[in-house]
């Protein structure tokens, strides 16, 4: 492989996790993860020589596709099966706990908000690379993130405590 | 609620933490990716005999004066398509000079395409069965190509609803689409390079408000609300394009 096809290579588990935790259909997150991968292969003369910018390129690339499979309209390449079944698998053995009240605290944000904060959190990115990936200059980024983090601590104040099961 | 707390239940709603999902599993999504990638790699065919063949790098066959405005466009951006256009193997030929033409470009048209308020599904199918009908040379061209018609039409619908509307809705669901439009499935199959790069700064100027790179969108795709002003300095001033330029 050459090291663009190894710096790609090496996003696929943060790709896939990202699809997971926002498809919770397994076949769609691995359509989604097939889908990211075949569009970044086919952009990779575009793909930035650096780590970081190969990682928010690559997100961008993943957002799009998010949004396509969000509206239904990812094809389905069957590119990633394998895949599919690890992650019903997984899932029933060992099902994911839910946070009704962070969810819905998470819905009353706007999409780019919301990615904001879960591109932090999840993904690992600092608040200026996640608004980077959402198309975002740095000091709008933050303060989205600012904002956005006191909507949910409002939100969550005023909801029930939350307990894992 | 504390900054610590709201990070722990972020962390807790995470569906991914524990999954482990085996690395030979993760090399065979990648190279099946790489594999069909190479397979559907544009196969460059130097004649399409009589086509209009996806010319301007992929683009739209338009009336002749929207295809001047066009070429116009790609001369002074300095962006030079392929000339002898390309073939994408996973797309059917057609035959121009068929029978059953307009009915078959008609058939093709994407049900979930969004159109602006006020145009139409029938006007769209119109006006592409009418840019295909009036090509000169019969020949053969290929089944995106109608798609791709489809979605630049489209495509404009909100470019001029954005330059145009009076209705903040209208114009905040037209840069929601600017962005949308980036994966649109026949814009990605047929982006013969720079054609992701151009919409996503397009994308990136309606958020921002940027009526210059609108125009600019507007310019390119031949859409009606075009002001006729060439803004060739937008590309130059733009950080972002300069940062992505696909002529580079």
């Amino acid at each position: 492989m050459t090291s663009a096809d190894d710096a790609l290579r090496a996003l696929v588990p943060d790709l896939l996790a990202y699809f997971g935790r926002r498809l919770h259909d397994h076949e769609d997150a691995a359509d989604a993860l097939g889908e990211t991968l075949l569009v970044l292969w086919r952009r990779r003369s575009r793909v930035p020589d650096d780590v970081e910018g190969t990682r928010q390129y690559a997100f961008g690339i993943a957002r799009n596709v998010l949004a396509s499979a969000r509206r239904g309209r990812m094809r389905r390449r069957q590119l990633a099966d394998r895949i599919s079944e690890q992650l019903a698998v997984a899932w029933s053995e060992h099902p994911p706990s839910t946070d009704a009240d962070l969810e819905t605290a998470l819905g009353t944000l706007g999409e780019r908000d919301r990615e904001l904060v879960l591109l932090v959190a999840w993904e690992g990115f600092g608040v200026a690379e996640a608004g980077a990936v959402l198309g975002l200059k740095p000091d709008a980024a933050r303060q989205r993130y600012s904002r956005a983090r006191t909507r949910l601590r409002t939100e969550l104040g005023a909801s029930r405590v939350f307990t894992r099961p | 609620m504390h900054d610590d707390e709201l990070d722990a239940r972020l962390r807790a709603a995470d569906r991914m933490v524990g999954v482990a999902i085996p690395e030979a599993d993760l090399d065979r999504a990648f190279d099946a990716a790489r594999n069909q990638g190479r397979a559907g790699h544009r196969l460059r065919l130097g004649i399409v005999a009589g086509a209009v063949a996806l010319g301007l790098g992929g683009g739209i066959v338009a009336a002749p004066a929207v295809a001047d405005t066009i070429r116009e466009w790609f001369a002074v951006a300095e962006w030079q398509p392929d000339p002898a256009g390309e073939v994408l193997p996973d797309s059917e030929m057609v035959d121009l000079s068929a029978p059953d033409l307009a009915e078959y470009i008609a058939s093709r048209y994407p049900e979930w395409l969004p159109l602006a308020p006020g145009t139409t599904r029938q006007q769209l199918i119109d006006a592409v069965v009418g840019r295909w009908q009036a090509v000169p040379e019969a020949g053969f061209t290929q089944e995106v190509g109608f798609r791709e018609d489809f979605e630049s039409l489209a495509y404009c619908s909100w470019v001029d609803a954005w330059l145009t509307s009076a209705d903040s809705s209208v114009v905040s669901r037209a840069t929601d689409v600017m962005r949308e439009a980036i994966e649109w499935p026949a814009f990605v199959a047929t982006d013969g390079g720079g054609r992701a790069e151009f919409l996503t700064a397009y994308a990136m100027a309606a958020e921002a408000g940027d009526r210059d790179g609108v125009q600019l969108a507007a310019w390119q795709y031949g859409c009606g609300s075009w002001d006729g002003e060439s803004r060739t300095w937008w590309i130059e001033q733009n950080e972002w394009f300069q940062q992505n330029d696909p002529r580079t």
